[in-house]
């Protein structure tokens, strides 16, 4: 406490319990806090649209594909049991080996094709947008 | 009735010189800008303005003078508002009342009051606290500035915006002036 000050108030020691800090302009401006308030909430909206806008289209293309790659596993899902069946049948004539390593290169497609679409098609939802919040 | 005639001529024309002196001190300091900063001009005064507790919380500020050493203190637990209003309002009893050392506290609830009560005409310390009101309403919200900008716009919260005052004391003003 700033012994001049405590000097001049001394009269009213009692009343006086404290003296902090020397008030400056900017802590009496409310037009300000609330400027900047104003201008933070603005700015949150518009990086929260344009994350919203975002997420829309990559959500978008992922649907696109998503659907895509199901198609190609159905398609070969398809195609692998129908030549098992026939091979079965014996209305399709192939070599062993050609059956075996065309059953088993479907089916290492398919596990390829999952891992593609489970990992880079729903990644983890990260910390990136709280990150941005804070940056604001 | 003509000494209560005469009376209240008398504080109108008490609140006009308080308008009048308020106007000219923010011209001599070259502070007629919104809104208007009674920190600055108590710097430029030469007073310095610090936060405060006070053991009654009651109290929301005061000024002493012991020579060209002038001290205002503020509670440092009040709104900013409250805070401009009360440095406002030291700086009216510095410019009015304080002409040789001595001190003056200020309680909140006497912060807004106006008009004196016919009751309180002859106490001494609620009519420098009204003059001191009046001073920092004309302070803050400069007679000319409010008139001029309600001109433009009647909403009360854009005023107070504006000038940075709370809607409260803008809608005191506006009454004062006669405006609503």
């Amino acid at each position: 406490m700033p012994q001049s000050i405590l000097d001049t108030f001394s009269q009213f020691k009692g009343q006086v319990e404290e003296i902090g800090s020397a008030v400056t302009s900017d802590d009496i401006d409310t037009y300000r806090q609330i400027r900047e308030i104003e201008d933070k909430s603005y700015k949150l909206k518009i990086v929260l649209d344009a994350w919203k806008a975002q997420k829309k289209e990559e959500r978008k293309w992922r649907n696109i594909y998503a659907g895509v790659l199901l198609g190609f596993l159905f398609i070969q899902i398809v195609v692998v049991n129908v030549s098992f069946f026939l091979i079965g049948a014996g209305k399709l004539k192939v070599e062993e080996w050609v059956a075996n390593t065309f059953i088993i290169a479907v089916f290492g497609e398919v596990a390829s094709m999952t891992l593609v679409i489970v990992r880079y098609l729903f990644p983890k939802t990260g910390e990136e947008f709280p990150k941005i919040i804070e940056g604001l | 009735m003509a000494y209560n005639n005469c009376r209240t001529k008398e504080k109108s024309m008490m609140r006009e010189k308080i308008e009048n002196r308020a106007m000219e001190i923010l011209q001599q300091h070259g502070l007629f800008s919104l809104p208007i900063d009674p920190v600055k001009l108590a710097n430029k005064e030469g007073i310095k303005v610090h936060n405060a507790a006070f053991s009654d919380e009651s109290v929301s500020g005061m000024v002493a003078r012991r020579g060209q050493n002038i001290t205002m203190l503020v509670n440092q637990s009040d709104p900013p508002y409250r805070k401009r209003f009360s440095i406002a309002h030291e700086l009216g009893h510095h410019f009015l009342h304080l002409t040789e050392d001595g001190e003056i506290v200020t309680k909140k609830i006497d912060l807004f009051r106006v008009y004196i009560k016919p009751e309180d005409e002859e106490n001494e310390e609620k009519r420098r606290d009204v003059e001191a009101n009046q001073f920092a309403a004309a302070l803050l919200m400069p007679e000319s500035l409010v008139k001029e900008i309600y001109k433009k716009t009647e909403s009360l919260t854009e005023m107070a915006q504006l000038f940075n005052v709370s809607e409260e004391a803008m809608g005191i003003r506006l009454e004062v002036l006669r405006l609503i």
